[in-house]
């Protein structure tokens, strides 16, 4: 079942102007709010790795999540489902992270890849097995360093492409650009990526014995 | 080349999902959001309420502000106190008192709207927001929490009247802690409070926010818009206004009965005005030189509100009243308990001039009269 919000497949619940009954969905004809909790749970693990792969610290992962979540549960009842929820939320978060760039994106070591104390966590979070989790730290370590190399607008289109998985119809409402630009930009920064990875994988080899 | 390589696919799926938040993180983000939506909306809506104009809001603040000040610290209110107030956008209640909730700290600084710049809509102007319905839910639902103990949420609670009545907040003893590991806020604290707190700041935005003031105020439209107080330029009418240096006086009665019956600071204000009414009045009695009538004014306030909002306030006028009175080692021992208790009170240099003062007059008063006991 899909509500007007495209909401449908994710189980969030939809809460009436009166905060009472809980529903399962919503017709466009009526003005309903989506509960701050269903939203939260179904988007922090998005929101959260979306901010981590944009290049936001470790240290003030926490922050810039917070505040994305504060700035939905604000305008949360002005949201009227012109879109998905998803993409509204991302079209937040990216607000909020391009403003924390334009802070730290100068002070020098901002940009590093391969924040330690993430890898520790995401070491300790994963128990696969330690070879599964060395691979992905290790894959995390590596994405980050190549993502750091892109510039902000192609980074940022390339995140929401290829790991959140979105359209460039999506993503183009999300960074308010045209679709066209929106896939040249893709375009770019695929090619940016390949060719950093390239460099890096060309790194690698000179750095062994 | 528009497509990926398969180094490139395989290490994109790899990372992807890697790396989620914890259950702790979880619970952590969604408590600071919860009470920074609780105390932003407690605050516009008592700044609010109080008129909705820039001028009532101001004025409001201000009169409480200069009022407990008068009462509490009876000196005078300087006039970058008077700025940091003028500054003030109509808004600036959300951030700091969202802020004033994990600290008490300084006057209320000027807070801001920030807006993300690519948005071609911005942040909403500053305007009337009542209390979110929600707001008394989420309070209730911290207050639950078993991550608000006790002693949290007294302090809240505290805080929040305090800073609903303009008047500033100073950070409890768990807050204040300099041990705090800085990546981990605790349960209840965000990070960045905790931060402008060691750096002598009251309520700030994030420094990645504070660093850039926003841009100037567009028309409202989209719906993802950031949004977070922010400093600008001031309303003309604020701008306008003449700086005023305030002198100590008696503080009219008159206003403050207009500050408590505004329709609008109504809860949080006027259950803490019979409160700064009788620390005023035991103030007075102090510069009039009556302790003794201040210590019965401050046993009336025991009677009626046992440990109040405002009982480090009372405990302190307590002591320099005790030390007045009857200076001694029992004031003295007194005064040490509050300093010991509230070393960072702003009242405890009052309270340690006040009583070493009557510790020396009541030194030389035995000195000359050596039969007497201290």
């Amino acid at each position: 079942m899909t509500n007007s919000h495209g909401l449908g497949n994710q189980g969030i619940s939809m809460r009436s102007p009166a905060g009472n009954a809980l529903e399962t969905m919503a017709s466009p004809s009526q003005v309903s709010v989506p509960d701050f909790d269903a939203v939260y749970e179904a988007h922090l693990d998005f929101v959260w790795q979306a901010v981590r792969r944009m290049g936001v610290h470790l240290a003030d992962t926490d922050d810039v999540v917070q505040e994305v979540f504060f700035i939905v549960h604000r305008r949360l009842a002005e949201f009227e489902g012109r879109a998905q929820l998803k993409t509204w939320v991302f079209k937040i978060l990216v607000h909020v992270v391009r403003h924390y760039w334009r802070t730290h994106q100068r002070r020098p070591g901002d940009r590093a890849a391969g924040d330690p104390a993430a890898l520790q966590t995401l070491a300790a979070d994963h128990e696969n097995g330690p070879a599964a989790t060395l691979e992905r730290v290790e894959a995390v370590r590596v994405l980050d360093r190549l993502l750091a190399e892109l510039d902000e607008d192609k980074r940022e289109v390339f995140v929401l492409a290829e790991i959140e998985q979105m359209t460039a119809v999506q993503i183009a409402e999300i960074v308010e650009a045209n679709p066209n630009t929106v896939a040249s930009r893709l375009r770019a920064a695929r090619q940016d990526f390949e060719k950093a990875l390239l460099r890096f994988r060309a790194h690698e080899m000179r750095r062994q014995p | 080349m528009n497509d990926l390589g398969p180094e490139t696919r395989a290490l994109l799926e790899a990372a992807r999902g890697a790396e989620a938040p914890t259950r702790a993180d979880r619970a952590r983000i969604k408590h600071a959001v919860l009470l920074r939506v609780a105390t932003v909306g407690a605050a516009s809506a008592v700044s609010t309420a109080a008129g909705g104009a820039i001028a009532m809001t101001l004025a409001t603040k201000v009169t409480v502000a200069a009022l407990t000040v008068a009462v509490l610290g009876g000196g005078s209110v300087s006039l970058w106190a008077w700025k940091e107030h003028t500054a003030s956008p109509p808004a600036a209640p959300h951030r700091t008192a969202s802020r004033h909730l994990a600290s008490r700290t300084l006057p209320t600084p000027p807070t801001r709207t920030v807006v993300a710049p690519e948005s071609p809509a911005v942040v909403e102007e500053p305007s009337p927001t009542p209390l979110p319905p929600e707001a008394p839910a989420v309070v209730e639902e911290l207050r639950r929490k078993p991550l608000l103990p006790e002693v949290r949420r007294r302090e809240v609670a505290r805080n929040q009247a305090l800073s609903a009545a303009g008047v500033p907040a100073v950070a409890s003893a768990q807050v204040r802690n300099p041990k705090l590991d800085p990546l981990d806020p605790g349960p209840t604290m965000p990070r960045l409070a905790q931060e402008d707190l060691r750096a002598g700041l009251p309520a700030q935005a994030p420094p990645w926010l504070a660093e850039h003031p926003a841009q100037p105020v567009a028309a409202r439209e989209a719906q993802a818009v950031a949004e977070e107080p922010r400093s600008g330029p001031l309303p003309p009418e604020v701008q306008r206004r003449p700086v005023v240096r305030y002198e100590p006086r008696p503080v009219e009665t008159a206003k403050v009965s207009a500050v408590a019956s505004a329709p609008a600071p109504s809860r949080a204000l006027n259950s803490l005005d019979p409160e700064l009414t009788l620390l005023r009045q035991a103030q007075e009695d102090l510069r009039a030189g009556l302790p003794a009538q201040a210590l019965r004014r401050l046993a009336e306030y025991d009677r009626r509100f046992g440990k109040g909002t405002l009982n480090e306030e009372r405990r302190a006028v307590g002591a320099i009243a005790l030390c007045q009175a009857h200076p001694g080692p029992a004031a003295q021992s007194q005064a040490e308990r509050f300093l010991r208790a509230a070393p960072q009170s702003p009242l405890a240099g009052r309270v340690r001039s006040a009583c070493q003062k009557s510790d020396e007059s009541a030194k030389q008063f035995n000195e000359s009269e050596p039969g007497r006991e201290p």
